[in-house]
């Protein structure tokens, strides 16, 4: 697997913000952003791609704080998932560098790639039918407590995970 | 077994963080759908399998070489449960060289089955190397989680070192009592025929001369000399090395060595061994095809150890280093300590050659070959040959030998002198 198959992803990512917001201070972050995963992704440095990310997430933040229009919920989720699928490809391309890799690793790797995408799709749209359900249902004086008590299932969920973690 | 995060669960937290943090000040719905497929992604490493069962094997093709010999080494991955991907790395001694095939391959192994892979790898320099150790990494499939293995099997090799076939040797100056190829001035049966002397009574008639006989008138017999063998002592000198395997002086000093010992074992003499280096170490002088055997495997591991200790021939036993035997240095004359117990040896009236292994020419092969490496190694050169004159002065037969000439070659100037020495 070469390292230039996670180049779709940072274009992905970088032509999101700039589809949301095309003004000058978006595409200078975002062009940055791109540039930083590029010299990640030859340089074989994790560290330099999670770096683009993060300004590229800071890019998209900007674009969707000063742009006119209303939320786009589908270019989020393919923001995301751009985010995620760069940092598998490129990290499996180095891990995987200078190795004997199998063809049949390969295809049981892209293989639960694609599954955990259609996964992650399939979310995203149960997400967002119950958003759409608690909108109707739930009335506004209720949505904060909700909205609590989500975050605390939320930490609480991260906590046992930190705890749970396998041990030498 | 160690199982861990790995960096890029770290990555995806942080960009996680990013998203929810920027989702939150900016007060934008995108940002906190953006870290939904991150979420999942996170999440997913709580539904990964248990660690799957496996055993892995290694095979060689051989486990005895010579220097330059080349060994396959087959590694056999049985899976009892699915591994999605398991990364597998063979440590390789850094004085092995691969030549063909990789030690590190990434393979995914369905339940029941069994992959294996292999590498071929050179063997430059002797000694006896691990090739069992294994560090296996099975990969979750989110790429978030790692468990780490280190698997050690039993797969040694030893390579030992090339013997370069010798013709001419030096004679021990002393025979020793057993029968042997060399002849002694001692008078007794033999072959040889040594004096002539008038019959006496018990002299076997075949040993009558004849032609003495008819020209003195009374009888005369052949005395014969005797053929006798000796004890030989190959003495190591590890207190200094110089140079990289398989061109460092003590790799040279070991094939010097291991070639002296067949020669001299091929002619029914008894050779012993000592390393004088930090503390020492020897092997008793023996006999035959086994103790060639000894000897060789007592060479293999042959190494510089650092010490500020001087070691004192005087106290290695009689019968390891006999008053009478050839004693044999082999060195690069770069430690005052072994020319110092040279010395004592020569003073105590032992039959002492040494065979100066040259250091600058080992150090050479490792330099860049620039013009003041050059000089540098030419003004080394100058230095080292006048420590070999202050040796020869003291009246040590000393050979130089470089390794870019055959160590018969390098021999060959002791044979005049010691038969000029009408010993």
């Amino acid at each position: 697997m070469s390292r230039y198959w996670a180049i779709p992803p940072v274009i992905v990512m970088a032509g999101v913000p700039i589809w949301t917001d095309p003004s000058d201070v978006v595409v200078a972050i975002v062009g940055t952003a791109s540039m930083v995963c590029v010299i990640g992704l030859l340089s074989r440095r994790l560290a330099l791609v999670t770096a683009g990310a993060v300004i590229g997430t800071i890019g998209y933040a900007v674009a969707a704080a000063v742009s006119a229009r209303g939320a786009d919920i589908v270019a989020a989720a393919v923001f995301g998932l751009a985010l995620l699928v760069l940092l598998d490809l490129s990290e499996f391309e180095r891990r995987t560098h200078g190795a004997a890799v199998a063809a049949a690793a390969v295809r049981d790797q892209i293989s639960y790639w694609f599954a955990r995408v259609g996964v992650i799709v399939a979310t995203v749209a149960a997400l967002l039918l119950l958003a759409a359900a608690i909108a109707v249902i739930v009335p506004n004086s209720a949505r904060a407590v909700l909205a609590g008590a989500g975050a605390a299932i939320a930490f609480a969920g991260a906590l046992s995970a930190g705890i749970g973690w396998p041990k030498s | 077994m160690t199982e861990r995060p790995t960096p890029q669960a770290f990555a995806l937290a942080t960009l996680l963080a990013w998203c929810l943090f920027l989702g939150v000040l900016c007060d934008r719905l995108e940002l906190l759908v953006a870290a939904v497929p991150l979420a999942i992604g996170f999440l997913s490493t709580a539904w990964r399998r248990p660690l799957p069962r496996f055993a892995l094997g290694v095979t060689l093709s051989d486990d005895r070489l010579t220097e330059g010999g080349r060994v396959t080494v087959t590694l056999r991955l049985a899976a009892v449960d699915a591994v999605p991907a398991a990364e597998a790395l063979s440590a390789l001694p850094r004085e092995l060289r691969l030549v063909s095939g990789t030690t590190r391959v990434l393979r995914h192994i369905e339940a029941g089955r069994e992959t294996d892979w292999s590498f071929e790898v050179e063997c430059p320099a002797r000694g006896r190397f691990d090739l069992g150790l294994a560090l296996l990494r099975l990969w979750d499939r989110s790429g978030l989680c790692v468990a780490e293995i280190r698997l050690a099997q039993s797969a040694d090799i030893a390579v030992y070192p090339a013997i370069e076939r010798l013709r001419h040797v030096p004679q021990p100056l002393r025979t020793h009592c057993s029968f042997g190829n060399y002849v002694s001035s001692r008078v007794g049966e033999g072959i040889e025929p040594g004096e002539l002397r008038p019959f006496v009574s018990g002299d076997r008639v075949r040993h009558v001369n004849w032609r003495a006989t008819a020209r003195r008138g009374e009888l005369y017999v052949t005395r014969f000399q005797e053929e006798r063998n000796a004890d030989v002592v190959l003495l190591l000198d590890t207190l200094s090395n110089c140079g990289d395997p398989p061109h460092s002086t003590l790799d040279m000093a070991v094939r010097a060595a291991a070639a002296l010992a067949q020669v001299y074992l091929g002619r029914k003499d008894r050779v012993g061994f000592i390393e004088f280096g930090a503390f020492l170490r020897w092997i008793s002088p023996g006999t035959g095809r086994r103790q060639a055997e000894i000897l060789t495997e007592a060479l293999l591991p042959a190494a510089t150890h650092f010490s500020y200790v001087a070691p004192r021939l005087d106290r290695v036993p009689p019968r390891i280093l006999p008053p009478d035997a050839l004693v044999i240095a082999l060195s690069p004359i770069l430690d005052t300590r072994f020319t110092d117990a040279i010395a004592d040896l020569i003073a105590r009236r032992f039959d002492v050659i040494v065979v100066a292994v040259s250091p600058v020419e080992a150090t050479r092969w490792s330099l860049a070959g620039s013009a003041i490496d050059d000089l540098s190694c030419r003004l080394w050169t100058l230095e080292w040959r006048a420590k070999l004159d202050a040796l020869r002065r003291y009246g040590i037969a000393v050979a130089e030998w470089d390794g870019a000439i055959p160590l018969e070659a390098a021999l060959s100037g002791f044979q005049q002198t010691r038969r000029a020495a009408g010993r």
